[in-house]
């Protein structure tokens, strides 16, 4: 064991535990990791939380943004603010997530309801998002035991109105023993108690939440490529996995992390990361399950075949010929057996003509297999020097003369890629469709936009891959339709290209999932969204 | 908004019956519906045995349809017969054609007739399109109310009745017939009568005509028009 430390910019280190590899061991365990690292929390104010605990989410990924916390008190407190509680909670026509991050930014003064107060909401900028706050309140007020108090915050959560009246009454009374608010004061704060116990949060579970969001970031932040693998094996879980594949595959391109083509030589049931790049697994492949998997791995044993010597013909006939027809074309549509340097095309069309042979012709056809023989070649000799019967002498002709001249096209076209590894993998990583049009014009692209990058007119151009149309609710056009549009490039996607309702109008014949467009416009005032004043559709 | 692809596609056949004749040779192309153009790599063409011939090599056809493949390939009756003879036999051929549509649905997995491409061409209504219900029905590509399943269901294009509705009343064009027709638009007919030439010409046609809808559609206030 070596005792040398591997150290990370950040300050963060850890032991390695072979020199050779660099390899380091990791304890995920939160009271042995630096709950300051910038690192860490930089990446969770970047709202790059994609896969962190309680703040994956659309809504957590952007509020992770707005409020950009900097310990764990306030990672807990955005964990308590963005449930729905308090995003429903209205206080002076602001919810009172926004009170808290204005408060925490600087944009609204923190105010507190009276003085004695201020101990207990400090934490929290002088909201009161706990339940606990709640219960030291009533302790510190009104002279509550821990037990009473417990009692008003079960009370005020099943909603007993007798009970209820009877607490206030004891809270009033309290208030006069201790005489540290008035009357009035205390009427306010026990209608404000009342009030937000419809959105206050366990501070206990958020906390809890808080240290295990901290972790999964830590996590993402130090070791991403494993980070990825992982949540990638697991995204099959999840309600959509395609969708999952989706989000994640773009955020680790995001992070510049390669994620690769299934290959059928790892032989890899899931997500595996290997020499730094993660590999989709063979059962990641929509159409290849575990008992294909099972089986082509008893054949790949039983048949003594190593995938890395194998040509193209043997994988055909000793392994493809003996899997289920579903399970052989998604594995040669999905890409992985590109390493095989034939178009998949190709591939398909000799394993849909060597599919109607009898076992007794592919049993002839593993014989006469040579690294030199084509299948037309191997299917001439069997034709011409087998005894076979009129008909079938007939099929194999008929197979050898469309062998010679295919029909269509065998070839690869970007649009047939993209679609195929689109419908198996959930996500195009060859090719995207952007690739067949000419968006040469543009300034920006996906990730440079949410990296930051700003100019007075922005050109950006991407597949439309979302589309979501709603009616505006105040202004002008107030009950009019704008659209939230998904742009996708090959750096990643926007999901925030706002039409308003004027330019939507304009536009809405070009608005279509699948659509490529370019669209011309600017950063929104809050920075995080593209509004767009003109859009065309891209040529192919 | 449609996304289904459109694949133009034309039959040579050994007769002028859709109900009975033989199909010798099926091109196709498909076009991209998005951005009106055929599909580079999406050219399809195969020959048929003709049936007849499947079943009896001596047969004799008894009508004039060998003299006419004969004047349109500049070849002889003999050589025309023999080709057809060599011709992979219909089984194989249709095959390769329904793996070759399948190429091109709107998506890989979960296929079905609905992401399936649009069938469109030359006269289809009347005659290639009964030609692919009789196949279908022999090589058992049904959907469940025992049609097709290789297009999708609802639409069809056929191209002669849109020049119909756009020269019912204008005289220069004498007949609708698709050799008049590219005669009149000003496309070459050399080799015509070929399929694969038949059903590129006639995708650009498509293309050119579906342009033009799209310019207008977009021009014209359809909405509550008959208020």
């Amino acid at each position: 064991m070596s005792s040398k430390n591997f150290a990370f910019s950040c300050g963060c280190s850890f032991p390695v535990i072979d020199e050779a590899s660099q390899k380091i061991t990791f304890n995920p365990d939160i009271n042995h990791i630096n709950l300051n690292c910038k690192k860490t929390w930089d990446l969770i104010s970047d709202g790059n939380t994609k896969g962190c605990f309680q703040l994956e989410s659309r809504l957590g990924r952007s509020y992770a943004k707005k409020l950009k916390p900097e310990n764990i008190e306030q990672l807990s407190a955005l964990i308590a603010i963005i449930r729905p509680g308090c995003l429903e909670s209205f206080k002076d026509g602001k919810n009172i997530t926004q009170h808290y991050i204005d408060i925490k930014n600087g944009k609204e003064s923190i105010d507190y309801l009276h003085p004695s107060l201020e101990p207990i909401l400090k934490t929290t900028y002088s909201q009161m998002i706990y339940q606990e706050q709640a219960m030291q309140i009533a302790k510190d007020i009104a002279g509550f035991s821990l037990q009473d108090a417990d009692s008003l915050r079960k009370a005020i959560g099943k909603k007993l109105p007798e009970q209820m009246a009877k607490i206030k009454l004891r809270f009033i009374d309290g208030c006069k023993q201790t005489n540290i608010v008035d009357n009035d004061t205390a009427e306010q704060i026990f209608g404000w108690i009342e009030k937000s116990q419809r959105y206050s949060f366990n501070k206990s579970h958020s906390v809890s939440y808080a240290m295990n969001a901290f972790l999964s970031a830590f996590t993402k932040a130090h070791f991403p490529q494993i980070f990825f693998a992982s949540y990638l094996k697991f995204a099959k879980d999840k309600i959509d996995p395609q969708a999952e594949i989706k989000e994640l595959i773009q955020n680790a391109n995001e992070m510049d992390i390669e994620v690769k083509l299934p290959d059928i030589r790892n032989l890899n049931k899931f997500f595996i990361l290997k020499e730094n790049r993660i590999y989709f697994g063979l059962t990641d492949i929509k159409g290849v399950g575990e008992s294909v998997f099972e089986k082509m791995i008893n054949t790949i044993s039983d048949k003594n075949l190593d995938l890395n010597e194998t040509y193209w013909l043997e994988i055909l006939f000793k392994l493809l010929i003996n899997t289920n027809s579903i399970a052989a074309k998604a594995l040669i549509q999905s890409g992985a057996l590109d390493y095989l340097c034939k178009t998949r095309q190709n591939m398909l069309f000799e394993y849909n003509a060597a599919s109607n042979l009898t076992q007794k012709e592919c049993d002839k056809c593993l014989e006469l297999i040579d690294t030199k023989t084509s299948l037309s070649s191997i299917l001439t000799i069997i034709s011409n020097k087998t005894k076979l019967t009129k008909n079938r002498k007939t099929i194999l002709d008929n197979t050898i003369y469309s062998l010679d001249n295919p029909p269509y096209s065998l070839s690869d076209q970007p649009e047939w890629i993209s679609d195929c590894e689109y419908s198996l993998l959930g996500y195009s990583l060859s090719c995207t469709k952007v690739d067949l049009y000419d968006i040469s014009m543009t300034n920006v692209t996906c990730k440079e936009f949410k990296n930051g990058y700003n100019s007075q007119k922005l050109l950006l151009g991407g597949e439309i891959t979302n589309l979501n149309i709603t009616k505006t609710k105040t202004g002008k056009t107030k009950g009019s339709d704008m659209a939230f549009v998904t742009l996708q490039d090959n750096t990643g996607s926007i999901d925030s290209v706002i039409f308003f309702p004027e330019t939507y109008k304009k536009y809405r014949n070009i608005l279509f999932p699948g659509h490529v467009i370019i669209v011309q416009g600017s950063r929104s005032r809050n920075g995080d969204s593209f509004v767009v004043e003109k859009a065309y559709v891209a040529k192919s | 908004m449609n996304n289904n692809k459109i694949c133009v596609f034309d039959f040579e056949t050994d007769g002028s019956n859709p109900d009975t004749c033989s199909p010798v040779q099926i091109a196709a192309v498909i076009i991209d519906p998005i951005n009106l153009n055929i599909i580079e790599g999406s050219e399809f063409n195969i020959n048929f045995k003709p049936e007849v011939l499947e079943k009896d090599e001596n047969y004799e056809y008894t009508t004039d349809i060998l003299d006419f493949h004969a004047k349109v390939r500049n070849s002889s009756k003999a050589d025309i017969l023999q080709q057809w003879k060599k011709y992979p036999k219909q089984e194989h051929s249709w095959q390769l054609f329904v793996n070759y549509l399948e190429n091109f649905h709107t998506r890989t997995t979960k296929k079905s007739q609905f992401s399936a491409p649009i069938a469109a061409g030359y006269n289809i209504h009347r005659f290639d399109l009964r030609i692919i219900d009789r196949l279908s029905v022999k090589y058992k590509n049904l959907n469940k109310e025992s049609k097709t399943d290789l297009f999708y269901p609802r639409d069809t294009v056929d191209i002669m009745n849109l020049i119909f509705y756009w020269f019912e009343n204008n005289n220069e064009l004498s007949s609708y017939s698709l050799d008049n027709v590219r005669k009149y638009f000003g496309i070459s007919s050399e080799g015509a009568h070929d399929a694969l030439k038949d059903v590129k010409d006639c995708a650009e046609i498509l293309i050119r005509f579906m342009k033009l809808h799209r310019n207008l559609s977009s021009k014209v206030k359809f909405k509550n028009s008959f208020i």
